[in-house]
Order: structure tokens, then C-alpha cells, then sequence
């Protein structure tokens, strides 16, 4: 935790590398996308499917996950072993996104800190997006994920 | 041999995908019992015989660990093989689990070949005949 006990954003350079490690894991396993480039900073665009995972334990804080929306559907079919031609239900798109932030998150804090004792509450995020310098974007195939990640 | 396999995962698509995952793997299953969190995997568990359970830890309303307590101090169920699935992944937490009588631990994200493996060393006969 930082002197003044506020959240602040890990600095990308402690960071970044864990996290991309992460996403081109989970992604490649569990989804069988793999990214099209290296990570840049990007805050996500509006009309994004967005998650957060809550931290808590010994080290506090929050994961954020955005998703453009066809992307999204996309993740969705992979996972689930839905037909390219049948649309996922918003429903499973939405519990699709979940799963990915806790993923990521979980593989991203394993990489980051292995020793720490976690929990992990995930969730769909609503209203603005905070943008800011510490969204990473990954291009996928059919568009791009975002992440954050914010510790105290 | 064909295995009755329980699922238990608040989340009703990572259930999926680990069904998906068993069958990717060529692992037989001859019933697939799912349940959101331990309370509704003890309740079916009362009615209900299965070969090996795949739990989460985090979940609502009693977790992985408790359940695995249960089944631990169950008569009827303290047999079942217990594997966790889970994205908790650290060192002292898997140890727990061990120690408390999982028979295995698989960490998300996992391919099917992850599944397999450690499922093929709980249940030797799973993976020999399917």
C-alpha cells in the first residue's frame, strides 16, 4: 500500500509484462485466440463490454477487463462451442467476459506477486470509463481487449 | 468406463466449458451433475452418486473449501475424489487443499490435456478404457 493508502495505478512498466504474459495465456488456452501485435496503451472505446475483479487479501485493489462488442461475441462462441452463426445470448456474453477478468487477473497477480494470499470478487462494470495512461489494448482478430489494473 | 462426473461452479459457462474440456479430452462421462456452490452440490450429492467431483473455491454461499470439509467428513461421501479447478493458484493455498484431501488440482486456464492429466492420475481406469 502506498504512504497515503489510496488507490493509485501500478506504473506500466511494473506491470505490463505480467499482464500480457496473461492474456496471450488465457486467451490462447482457454479461447483459442491468440494476439495480433504487442500490447500499447489504449483506453477502450465507448460501447465496450466492460468487468472488474475486486482484490482483496493481502494485497488490495482492482482488475479491469474491456471488450469491444463483437469481440466480445466472439470470445463467447470459442468459449462456449457456440456455431459462428448462431449469436450468443447477452447473458452468456456477459458471464463470458466475467470469466476472462477473473482469468486474467488471477494469471496476472500469480505472475506479479505468487505468494499472495487473494480473494477475487468479479463483476460487470457500468458508467463512464475512467480513461487513463494505464489501459493496455491487445488487437485480436476481431477486435481488441483492454486492461487495467489499480493496487493500493 | 464411463464416469458420473459432478460439476460444481457459480459460473453456469465455466461449467460448460469444463463439459466441453472433458470431452476434448476423451474422457467418457456417463452423467454430468452440475451445482452452482457446495450447499447445491451436498444436497444433490444426497440423491445422486457420482465418481469424481470438479470444484471451484470461490463461490457464493459455500465455498470449495467447505464443501471439500464436508464431503471429507461425510461417511457417504468422504470416498468421492475431489479435484479443484480453480484460479487461486498459490503455493499455500493448493498445499490446504492437499491436506485437506483433494486429490488434485487443475488451475484455470487449463487446456483439455491439463484435465486429462490429472484426472487420468486420480481415476488410472477413466483413461485406460475410454
Amino acid at each position: 500500500m502506498n504512504k497515503e493508502g489510496s488507490v493509485r495505478s501500478v506504473e506500466i512498466g511494473d506491470t505490463s509484462g505480467a499482464l500480457e504474459e496473461a492474456l496471450t495465456h488465457v486467451l490462447e488456452t482457454m479461447f483459442f485466440e491468440l494476439p495480433l501485435d504487442a500490447v500499447s496503451k489504449h483506453s477502450p472505446e465507448p460501447g465496450c463490454i466492460r468487468a472488474s475483479v475486486k482484490i482483496a487479501g493481502s494485497l488490495r485493489g482492482r482488475f479491469h477487463l474491456a471488450a469491444e462488442l463483437r469481440l466480445l461475441g466472439r470470445l463467447t462462441q470459442s468459449f462456449l462451442g457456440i456455431d459462428e452463426g448462431e449469436a450468443p445470448g447477452e447473458d452468456q456474453q456477459r458471464s463470458v467476459i466475467c470469466e476472462l477478468a477473473n482469468m486474467l487477473c488471477g494469471a496476472a497477480l500469480s505472475r506479479l506477486m505468487p505468494d499472495a494470499c487473494l480473494t477475487l470478487e468479479t463483476g460487470i462494470e457500468n458508467g463512464p470509463v475512467a480513461c487513463d495512461a494505464a489501459w493496455l489494448a491487445c488487437p485480436l482478430e476481431q477486435g481488441r481487449v483492454f486492461v487495467k489494473i489499480e493496487l493500493e | 468406463m464411463k464416469k458420473r462426473v459432478m460439476i460444481v461452479d457459480d459460473s453456469p459457462v465455466m461449467r460448460s466449458f469444463v463439459k466441453r474440456a472433458l470431452a476434448a479430452a476423451g474422457l467418457g462421462v456417463e452423467t454430468c451433475v452440475e451445482a452452482g456452490d457446495g450447499r447445491e452440490a451436498l444436497l444433490r450429492l444426497a440423491v445422486q452418486r457420482v465418481d469424481v467431483i470438479l470444484t471451484d473455491i470461490n463461490m457464493p454461499v459455500m465455498d470449495g473449501e467447505s464443501l471439500l470439509r464436508a464431503l471429507r467428513g461425510d461417511g457417504m461421501t468422504q470416498s468421492i475424489p475431489v479435484v479443484v479447478v480453480s484460479t487461486d493458484s498459490t503455493e499455500h493455498r493448493m498445499k490446504a487443499l492437499l491436506e485437506l484431501g483433494a486429490a488434485g488440482y487443475v488451475r484455470k486456464p487449463f487446456a483439455p490435456e491439463r484435465l486429462c492429466e490429472v484426472l487420468g492420475r486420480v481415476l488410472p481406469d477413466w483413461l485406460e478404457q475410454t
